[in-house]
């Protein structure tokens, strides 16, 4: 029998050690982290989609290359977090079968359109920025793989997150076409990036289990605010207006006020409503579909591998 | 990107009842040595139908960036593995079968991939366990034992390498530094 017991575990936690995968571990931690992992796994691969619907039309074959790059980059993110998951007892096709059935969820961030080429620029300045601000904190999780995950993904995010804001700081600095496309997708993208970060921490249920079990190390709110806090200079230098009249520098607090999140609209989106919601998943199936004969065609190398000695 | 998504009513309980294969294709642990490595480090899994396939997989999955030397995948199914908080696992049998050669991996501190400590020959799994602790592993440390037959790793070809290893240091816009971001908007 297994020796490592809960008193073994909450030893490990309190000593800030982590969790290994064969480790003894409450059946509601590893179903916290699947869950989690899960979801994180499949952001990354749906958020494939919007990135992906502009690499045909590229502004340039410098920025096609940059936005093929990234978008690889996001497939392989998947693939760390699945291996992850993986390590806590399921398996990669059991959650991508969830993820078909609509039955495990990918963040909402992703059901919104890229209508531009500036949101390219917004995607990786301000949806990558809260991602980063994220994982960041999750490269402490208390569970090894996941850590480990998110070391390899935060060492890519860098790169993601300056090639969108570069993006940004060219068009701001172009032409007034060019400029009212950042800030039409400045005023698009800024609400929905900040529901990346969750509820309220009061309208979180979960959230003050998973910081006992040191899976989240900070709350979505002061996640949220670190965020803004690193976000406000950014858009001001690019010369672009936040659209929010309550935002301003709280000398106090030493840090911003904001509005208030839309929350019927965050509810709304999770709830399947948003505006891509649908098209997202039945693409994801589509794909799967159409890519049956590279399986098969690889199974049946495989085979011949075997026949052949 | 993670995010905390609240529970939503028609969301399935996974369960964890270690279902095995993705879609017919195995898994393969895969383990890679950096330029300047020492030695091989474990850099989880990946999935594919044979070994050649697994390599390719793990190169474009965990090298886009990173420079490898040597890259190794194994079965999952290959690994027996032993934690320092488990009994001592059952004793070689009396096969008195023959010895086959054994590569150990250890995993020094919780947190850490296991790093392979080198190889040794045994008649059997829990034989080459024993010995690895015996050989590799100090008294306080060592919190995880892996043994594979060194038969089961596969590692990319040397007269491949070139071709292998080359794409990383490829498209110079795939590193940050590629991008000239003004000092006054803060680290990013």
């Amino acid at each position: 029998m297994n020796r490592m017991t809960q008193h073994l575990f909450d030893a490990t936690i309190a000593a800030d050690e982590k969790v290994e995968p064969r480790d003894w571990m409450p059946d509601d931690y590893r179903r916290t982290l699947i869950r989690q992992i899960a979801q994180h796994a499949h952001s990354e691969v749906i958020g494939m989609q919007p990135e992906g619907n502009w690499i045909t039309r590229a502004p340039s074959l410098k920025r096609k290359a940059i936005l093929i790059a990234k978008v690889q980059d996001e497939a392989g993110h998947g693939l760390y977090l699945y291996s992850a998951a993986e390590t806590l007892g399921v398996s990669r096709h059991e959650l991508v079968d969830l993820l078909h059935a609509g039955k495990q969820k990918y963040s909402s961030i992703f059901n919104y359109p890229t209508l531009s080429w500036a949101d390219i620029g917004t995607i990786g300045w301000l949806v990558d920025g809260a991602a980063i601000t994220n994982q960041v904190m999750l490269t402490r999780t208390s569970y090894g793989p996941y850590a480990r995950a998110m070391h390899r993904i935060c060492r890519e995010e860098s790169f993601h997150q300056r090639q969108g804001y570069e993006i940004i700081l060219t068009l701001a600095r172009g032409s007034a076409e060019q400029r009212a496309l950042a800030q039409d997708s400045l005023d698009r993208w800024w609400w929905p990036s900040l529901m990346m970060f969750g509820p309220h921490d009061e309208d979180s249920p979960h959230t003050r289990q998973s910081m006992e079990w040191k899976i989240k190390r900070i709350s979505n709110d002061d996640l949220r605010r670190q965020f803004v806090d690193a976000t406000v200079p950014q858009a001001e230098y690019a010369g672009l207006t936040i659209p929010d009249p309550d935002l301003r520098w709280n000398e106090e607090r030493g840090h911003y006020d904001f509005g208030e999140i839309d929350w019927d609209e965050f509810w709304n989106v999770l709830r399947g409503n948003g505006p891509c919601n649908r098209d997202r998943i039945e693409h994801k199936r589509r794909a799967w579909d159409e890519g049956a004969w590279v399986r098969e065609a690889a199974a049946a190398y495989a085979a011949k591998q075997d026949a052949t000695p | 990107m993670s995010y905390d998504v609240p529970h939503m009513e028609g969301e399935a309980e996974v369960g964890f009842a270690a279902a095995d294969g993705d879609d017919g294709w195995p898994r393969w642990e895969v383990f890679v040595r950096q330029g300047g490595g020492l030695t091989h480090v474990y850099s989880e899994s990946v999935h594919a139908p044979d070994a050649e396939t697994a390599l390719l997989n793990a190169r474009d999955t965990y090298l886009r960036r990173i420079e490898g030397v040597s890259l190794w995948v194994t079965p999952a199914a290959a690994v027996t593995a032993w934690e320092s908080d488990q009994p001592d696992p059952a004793a070689p049998g009396e096969t008195g079968g023959e010895s086959i050669l054994w590569e150990v991996f250890v995993r020094h501190r919780r947190g850490l991939a296991h790093v392979h400590a080198g190889s040794l020959p045994a008649a059997t799994s829990g034989d080459a366990i024993t010995r690895a602790r015996q050989v590799y592993v100090t008294r306080d440390e060592g919190v995880s034992v892996w043994v594979i037959p060194s038969s089961r790793i596969y590692a990319a070809d040397p007269a491949d390498a070139e071709a292998m290893f080359a794409p990383f240091r490829d498209k110079e816009y795939r590193y940050p530094t590629y991008y000239d971001i003004p000092d006054e908007v803060g680290y990013m």
